[in-house]
């Protein structure tokens, strides 16, 4: 073993140390408790069984919320991807006090709390919500739009929450084009719309996968928000998972459910992974 | 005919003016170097001839045609930077290609400029290589094809060898000169070494804090200097400061602290301090044990040797002679004559 690798070792080994006690040693504790039959009344039986997984795999309730949750967090992916890229890109042409400003206000959002935030939503969005009395007051419909409980509840709600992860790291993807490149497509006849086609978009492509595989894992997995906006009607695998372990008890199913939702979003990202890397060498 | 010409050009960020009024004419098929040392504004020049700076003042004509206010992108030059600037995620090919292809060459003839415009950068057979594949050298020479590849009207460099080791940059400065004389193009090349800019240049503007110093000949800078800023920007001399005693038509004689009495060209008041600027080579030495100087130091550096030497009067100076005479062959301890011809010594204030 060389030297630089020991050390390499030595550096990874707290952040190992911590993972393997709070994150693999539980994931080695549900994947058993997964395999397990659970009998309402009598809890979890010994023995082996992949019946969990089989449940969940032939219900049409569990693969709609699977489903769902795999779209809702494709849905806020694509949405702070769209909202989040203009932003980052005025922000990375300031300079000076505007960029710290204007860094300090997508930021902003992160120091509220979370259920302050999705709390905030429910207000605007309600039925007897500020938005939905203004268009009232106005005129402009008669009953109210339901914007809560459902989509687009959830999905305003993250992609507001989530835009700030997208932002920063579009500006560090950003933040990394050379200047000069871009100053080269324009002395070779590339106005500012072909260099920002030709030149820099293709170079931030690493960057919008890292932030759209962030925002589409912490989409996924987010049960606060789903919970608030979503309600008991718009139900989302996390909320779902939640219920089977705290309120019906159910480890079996949730852990079942966990996994497969881990499984799912793992095959999405690979997916995505390769096809970003045909596209940027096709390029 | 005038195929560049920049008018009383000058840039301006809050109170600090980095480029005060360039007039520059620079000749159709023409190789000008802008040299200066660092902040004098001579890449601030560059950028805005290529129109990435936007000028406080002054106008910039390319063919007659006014461009001051034109994006870079309409003005059809060539700019090769420092950092070279290839884009990394396109092959060789298609970083050579990209301003061909703005242009709207397509098929047989964009194989056929892009083919040419790296052959003259002898890289043909790299033409399916990743930039980052490459060494610096190499790079530096796709910044070149890819900016000459769509004939532009000016060529401009910016540094283009700074980043190069002294063999490379050698051999690219042959290229380039090579290149430029090929294709007859009209080159704008910025630099702070001085070698570069004397060695591939038609003309030298020399710059300094945002003005032009003097425009010439690489022979005419450096053995005419225009001023004390040039005279000693250019060449490695000995500078001795002394008071102005003697003011005639053409010459000015200035006595240092140690009595001794120089005589030279220049321009500096009667009565006031003034600095003599002498070139290292132009301080003439021959062994001699009667001599008025004795060798301190000699260091060998090649083709050259430098003598520092102490005059009995107490004045220290350089000298550097080709290695082969016989002065290169003095010691520390040697006794020598040292002597300097008048025209030799630059006076400015």
């Amino acid at each position: 073993m060389t030297r630089e690798c020991r050390a390499g070792l030595l550096l990874v080994s707290p952040l190992f140390l911590v993972l393997l006690g709070v994150f693999i040693a539980p994931l080695a504790l549900m994947l058993p408790t997964s395999l397990h039959p659970y009998v309402a009344g009598r809890g979890i039986l010994p023995g082996w069984t992949l019946a969990n997984y089989a449940e969940i795999l032939l219900d049409d309730y569990y693969l709609e919320v699977l489903g769902r949750t795999l779209m809702l967090g494709l849905s806020v992916t694509v949405l702070t991807l769209l909202l989040g890229y203009p932003l980052a890109f005025v922000l990375t042409r300031l300079e000076g006090r505007a960029r710290t400003l204007l860094t300090l206000l997508v930021v902003f959002p992160l120091l509220l709390n979370l259920v302050v935030r999705s709390f905030g939503w429910i207000t605007l969005l309600a039925n007897r919500g500020l938005l939905n009395n203004a268009l009232r007051d106005l005129g402009l419909i008669e009953a109210p739009i339901r914007m809560m409980f459902n989509l687009t509840g959830v999905l305003v709600g993250l992609t507001h929450i989530f835009l700030p992860f997208m932002v920063l790291i579009l500006v560090a993807a950003l933040d990394a084009v050379p200047r000069d490149a871009e100053a080269a497509s324009a002395t070779l006849g590339a106005g500012p719309a072909k260099t920002f086609a030709l030149v820099t978009l293709p170079l931030t492509i690493p960057g919008m996968f890292a932030g759209a595989v962030l925002v589409f894992v912490l989409s996924i997995s987010a049960l606060v928000t789903p919970r608030l906006l979503g309600g008991p009607t718009y139900r989302v695998m996390s909320t779902v998972i939640y219920d089977a372990f705290l309120g019906t008890l159910e480890w079996p199913a949730g852990a079942a459910l966990a996994f497969l939702l881990t499984a799912f979003a793992l095959a999405i990202i690979g997916l995505a992974g390769m096809l970003t890397r045909r596209w940027t060498v096709a390029a | 005919m005038a195929d560049l010409v920049l008018r009383r050009l000058s840039k301006r960020y809050g109170e600090h003016e980095v480029v005060a009024g360039v007039d520059l004419t620079v000749e159709a098929g023409e190789f000008i170097s802008l040299l200066g040392p660092s902040g004098c504004g001579k890449t601030t020049v560059l950028r805005m001839i290529a129109g990435l700076i936007e000028p406080t003042g002054g106008q910039i004509a390319i063919a007659g045609q006014d461009v001051t206010r034109l994006p870079p992108h309409k003005r059809y030059l060539g700019l090769v930077f420092q950092s070279y600037a290839l884009f990394p995620h396109l092959s060789v090919h298609d970083n050579v290609a990209f301003g061909l292809r703005r242009q709207g060459v397509r098929g047989a003839e964009l194989e056929r400029r892009v083919d040419e415009a790296l052959d003259l950068v002898r890289l043909g057979a790299l033409a399916q290589r990743m930039p980052r594949q490459l060494s610096g050298g190499q790079q530096q020479r796709v910044a070149l094809a890819r900016a000459i590849a769509p004939a532009p009207r000016v060529l401009l460099l910016d540094e283009p060898l700074s980043n190069l080791d002294a063999q490379l940059r050698a051999d690219m400065q042959i290229d380039i000169k090579r290149l430029q004389r090929e294709l007859g193009i009209t080159t704008i090349f910025v630099t702070h070494d001085q070698a570069e800019a004397l060695s591939l240049s038609d003309r030298v503007c020399v710059m300094s804090a945002g003005r032009v110093q003097q425009i010439g000949t690489p022979e005419d800078v450096y053995h005419a200097p225009a001023n004390g800023f040039v005279a000693g920007f250019l060449g490695r001399s000995n500078r001795l400061r002394g008071r102005v005693i003697m003011k005639s038509a053409d010459t000015i004689t200035l006595k240092l602290p140690d009595g001794t009495e120089l005589r030279g060209l220049g321009s500096a008041s009667l009565g006031n301090d003034a600095e003599a600027i002498i070139r290292h080579e132009a301080v003439q030495v021959a062994p001699d044990a009667a001599g008025n100087a004795t060798v301190v130091l000699r260091s060998f550096a090649g083709a050259n040797v430098q003598l520092v030497l102490r005059l009995d009067s107490g004045l220290e100076l350089i000298a550097e002679c080709p290695s082969a005479t016989a002065e290169a062959q003095l010691v520390p301890g040697m006794r020598a004559a040292v002597a300097i011809a008048s025209d030799a010594i630059f006076i400015a204030p």
